[in-house]
C-alpha cells in the first residue's frame, strides 16, 4: 500500500477525544489578539472546533477584566483550559478539575 | 440586623454579610455565576450548589475564570 493511499481520507475523519468528535484537527490559542472581535472572527474563519484558554483568579479589585466567556460560546468552541496561571502541580490539578463543571454545563 | 463574617477570598481577607450564599457572594462582586468557577475550602462547587451553599466564617474561597491565552 502506498503512503498516499494510506493517508487518503484522513482529512475527513473526525478527531475523537474522550468520546467527543471534532470536525477540525486545528487547535488554536486565544491570546495576543488585537481585539476580542478579531479573535472570534479569526477562530470562526479557521474552522477550528477547539481553543485553549488560560485559567486565572478573578481580580476582585479590578473587575473590569473580562472573562473570555463573554466572547466565546462554549457551545461553539470546545474550551481547553491550560494551567499556565498555576504555580504548583496541586493548583494545576485542582484548576483543571475545576474546569469541567463550567465547560460542560449550559 | 446583619452581622458580617470574615472570609478569605482569592488570597485576601474580606468582610461579607453573614448568611450569604455563594450566589450572593458572586453578586456582591458583580460576577456572573455562569462565567466563574468557585472553589470553597479547596473543593470545586457545581454551579447548581451555589444558591444553597452558605458562606461561613473563615471559609477559603477561590474564584477563577477563563481568559485569553494558551
Amino acid at each position: 500500500m502506498s503512503e498516499r493511499s494510506a493517508l487518503e481520507g484522513v482529512g475527513d475523519a473526525p478527531l475523537v477525544v474522550g468520546g467527543r468528535e471534532f470536525a477540525s484537527r486545528l487547535i488554536l490559542g486565544t491570546g495576543k489578539y488585537r481585539t476580542n472581535e478579531d479573535m472570534v472572527n479569526a477562530l470562526r474563519a479557521s474552522g477550528t472546533d477547539m481553543v485553549t484558554v488560560a485559567v486565572r483568579r478573578v481580580d476582585l479589585d479590578r473587575t473590569k477584566e473580562e472573562g473570555i466567556l463573554y466572547h466565546l460560546d462554549p457551545d461553539e468552541f470546545f474550551l481547553l483550559p491550560n494551567t499556565a496561571g498555576c504555580y504548583t502541580a496541586e493548583d494545576a490539578i485542582r484548576f483543571t478539575s475545576s474546569s469541567s463543571p463550567t465547560l460542560t454545563t449550559t | 440586623m446583619s452581622q458580617s463574617i470574615r472570609v478569605h477570598v482569592n488570597g485576601k481577607d474580606r468582610d461579607v454579610s453573614s448568611g450569604l450564599s455563594v450566589t450572593g457572594l458572586l453578586q456582591s462582586f458583580d460576577l456572573d455565576p455562569l462565567l466563574v468557577v468557585v472553589e470553597l475550602n479547596r473543593e470545586i462547587l457545581d454551579r447548581e450548589q451555589f444558591p444553597a451553599t452558605e458562606i461561613r466564617e473563615g471559609d477559603q474561597v477561590e474564584l477563577v475564570h477563563f481568559v485569553g491565552g494558551g
